[in-house]
């Protein structure tokens, strides 16, 4: 029988996940966690509020008209936007490595996000809308919809691109880098040739960023995550038995091609709601299942919900920290590349074969 | 281990050698040597003519679009003011840099590749384009009051320093460290030099954010003979370097033991050779930005076409495709969108990219697991 992933890259059995108790006793400090995190983003910025402040200003009795606006107008969406987000991205993160069973997929790793940002840069250029400003177009949910298109595309390529008569996870990421290297260097071609400013700062929305999101992009979001991710919720019994490997899978009547697609296809389609309202912001689907593994253990009923989690702390916690840690506005994609890739080449290290 | 019969073979191993994988399946079985030599001198032959004739493209077509009498005429001290400017000063520089980038590219690419064993290493894939590249968009940014020389040797930092993790990485996995790993951890650093762009993008103003976006996508526009001087020194020295290491990267194909059987210190040629292709790639960087696919895809293209692995004959002919993969893109960029000219990046992509999933779809499969 085949390993459960290639070596070098294997979904590590933690030595000694939490009981189920331990669990809940993680469940609530992470949930504790979040909360803190969304308000200290409510707090801190050009401007600190104090929390009590802050409490009134929500409660609709705010001490002043500015301080209704910073909190109730700008910081309110961007903190639960960052939530919704993060959390995407780590649910997306958990299900395509459980797609996959290959412990370094997620969507930045398997050409996802960069198909996300070709399509919606050239819908943004070309697409039948009369809308002018970029910022009204990335808020239509039709963008949501072609972003979508383009990373269920993109990933669908990788997948094909990669699939023998059994999906080799290690070809999977090794054709995902490649397929997205291409998608990029395309990306760069159509803003080069068609360029206008409107696709151009599609392009910035897309370098990752809390910056300057507020109700609206809360409404595209919300919806999204409320359909899609049940939807990739209730796939977790599958997906366990995905994990046993193709063959035994296969003995319990598990169709392994198809429920891995529909899996790979559910991680992409919140990878795309993620995306086009926070920008490619990376690593937070790989490194939130993997924190959640290490927590909960390997049970997909539990790292599920667990990566959503954690996604969200992640991202919560990026965005409040280059707020709060640095004078000029560092973009959170930025914070969540540079400890992504320390972590990435941690895990690499760490689970290197002997 | 390689397996004691293969090699009193070519004098080669198979490609991605320390990978264990199979690489006679993959090859055209057992060209005998003079058939290979045969076909060195043909394929070179074939190769420097179609160059030459992209050389003669370059420099007839474009705004104005030159015939050859006019070409004789400028050649001969006349023409007009313009047409001289175009063929002395912009479309030779361009033809130079573009054969002198791809052959160091191509070179780049090919003593990677059998340097770490894996037929995936290319300065794109393990992050060394982008590490040099960061550098040049935060030249770019903060304009800091340096000679234009100096550029070459940031950016070759820049470079290195991906180089040095990747090979910390490689130590530290051991030997058997598969083709995927290495690709990962070259993306890992990758997103990690984006970020570090994306921050400069936002401390720049408008026209850096162009700049940057210009040099990530790679392109020879207007560089002209004081970039094409800047980087002389480095294609002059390190494209010759580049072609006698032949014998090494043979050694290193066949397996850390043999190599070091036959007296070659494995782990001081394998930084030798990789600060050697990093500096080749940082050099081509700091003048026309960070061009994929040239370095990954020519080697191979070199290989299929000779049918061996024999670095000593790989090497000239995958500088030869790199040089006319790189000059036919930049051809390309300037003329099928014209008068917008297009990233030379996005015609590299297309042409390479293609060769790179083939090669892919037959590596992987010798991946253990």
């Amino acid at each position: 029988m085949r390993s459960t992933a290639a070596p070098g890259v294997p979904v590590r059995q933690d030595r000694r996940p939490l009981g189920a108790r331990h669990s809940r006793v993680a469940l609530v400090a992470g949930l504790g966690l979040l909360a803190a995190l969304v308000a200290w983003s409510v707090m801190i910025g050009t401007g600190d509020i104090s929390l009590g402040d802050a409490v009134r200003a929500l409660g609709g009795r705010a001490a002043s008209v500015l301080d209704h606006t910073i909190v109730v107008k700008l910081r309110l969406p961007r903190a639960l936007i960052g939530v919704v987000a993060g959390g995407c991205l780590g649910l997306a993160g958990a299900l395509s490595q459980a797609a996959t069973r290959n412990a370094l997929a997620s969507p930045d790793l398997t050409g996802v996000s960069a198909g996300v940002v070709l399509l919606t840069v050239v819908w943004v250029g070309f697409g039948p809308t009369s809308v002018y400003h970029p910022d009204d177009i990335l808020l239509s949910p039709a963008v949501v919809l072609v972003g979508t298109v383009g990373g269920a595309g993109a990933g669908w390529l990788v997948y094909a691109l990669s699939s023998q008569r059994r999906g080799d996870p290690v070809r999977l990421v090794l054709t995902g880098v490649i397929v997205g290297l291409l998608l990029q260097t395309i990306t760069s071609f159509v803003l080069r040739v068609w360029g206008s400013s409107a696709t151009l700062e599609a392009y910035f929305w897309f370098s990752g960023s809390l910056n300057a999101r507020v109700w609206s992009h809360w409404n595209v979001i919300w919806p999204w995550a409320a359909v899609i991710g049940p939807l990739g919720l209730v796939g977790a019994s599958w997906a366990n038995l995905l994990q046993l490997g193709d063959d035994v899978a296969t003995g319990l009547g598990v169709d392994v091609r198809r429920s891995r697609a529909g899996l790979f296809l559910v991680s992409a389609t919140l990878t795309a709601g993620a995306l086009v309202v926070v920008g490619s912001i990376g690593f937070i689907g790989l490194i939130g299942p993997h924190v959640t593994r290490r927590l909960v253990g390997g049970d997909l009923r539990r790292v599920l919900p667990g990566s959503f989690l954690c996604g969200a702390i992640l991202l919560s916690a990026a965005d409040v920290g280059s707020r709060a840690f640095t004078t000029r506005a560092v973009p959170t994609g930025t914070v969540t590349a540079l400890l992504g890739a320390a972590f990435f080449l941690f895990l690499l290290l760490r689970d290197r074969p002997r | 281990m390689l397996p004691v019969g293969r090699t009193d073979r070519q004098p080669t191993g198979p490609m991605g050698g320390t990978d264990g994988t199979d690489g006679g399946a993959r090859l055209r079985p057992l060209s005998t040597r003079s058939g290979v030599r045969r076909r060195l001198c043909w394929w070179s032959a074939a190769l420097g003519l179609a160059l030459a004739g992209v050389g003669l493209a370059t420099i007839l077509f474009g705004i104005p679009d030159l015939t050859i009498a006019d070409l004789r005429e400028v050649l001969g001290g006349g023409g007009t003011e313009l047409e001289r400017l175009g063929v002395y000063h912009l479309r030779a520089p361009r033809f130079v840099l573009a054969c002198l980038g791809g052959a160091a590219l191509g070179l780049a690419g090919a003593s990677m590749q059998d340097c770490l064993g894996n037929p995936l290493a290319g300065p794109e894939l393990l992050g060394i384009s982008s590490g040099a590249a960061t550098v040049a968009a935060a030249v770019i940014v903060f304009n800091p009051s340096i000679p234009g020389f100096a550029v070459p040797w940031l950016t070759l930092a820049g470079g290195l320093l991906s180089a040095v993790v990747v090979l910390g990485v490689m130590a530290r996995m051991g030997k058997p460290s598969s083709s995927a790993v290495l690709v990962l951890v070259g993306a890992a650093l990758s997103a990690a030099f984006g970020g570090l762009v994306t921050l400069l993008s936002v401390l720049g103003d408008q026209q850096d954010f162009g700049a940057i976006s210009r040099f990530l996508s790679g392109g020879l526009a207007g560089i002209g003979w004081p970039g094409v001087r800047r980087v002389l020194p480095w294609f002059a020295l390190g494209i010759p370097a580049a072609l006698v290491l032949g014998r090494p990267l043979n050694l290193l194909q066949a397996g850390d033991d043999i190599a070091e059987s036959k007296g070659l210190h494995v782990v001081r040629a394998r930084l030798l050779i990789l600060g050697l292709g990093s500096a080749l790639t940082a050099a081509v960087v700091s003048v026309a930005g960070a061009i994929s696919f040239v370095a990954l895809a020519a080697p191979h293209v070199a290989r299929r076409l000779l049918g061996t692995n024999d670095a000593r004959m790989v090497l000239p002919v995958a500088a030869l495709v790199g040089a006319l993969q790189l000059s036919a893109a930049d051809l390309a960029a300037r003329l099928v969108f014209s008068p917008v000219e297009v990233s030379v990046g996005f015609w590299t992509a297309l042409s390479g990219g293609p060769v790179l999933l083939f090669v892919l779809r037959r590596q992987v499969r010798g991946t253990p697991g």
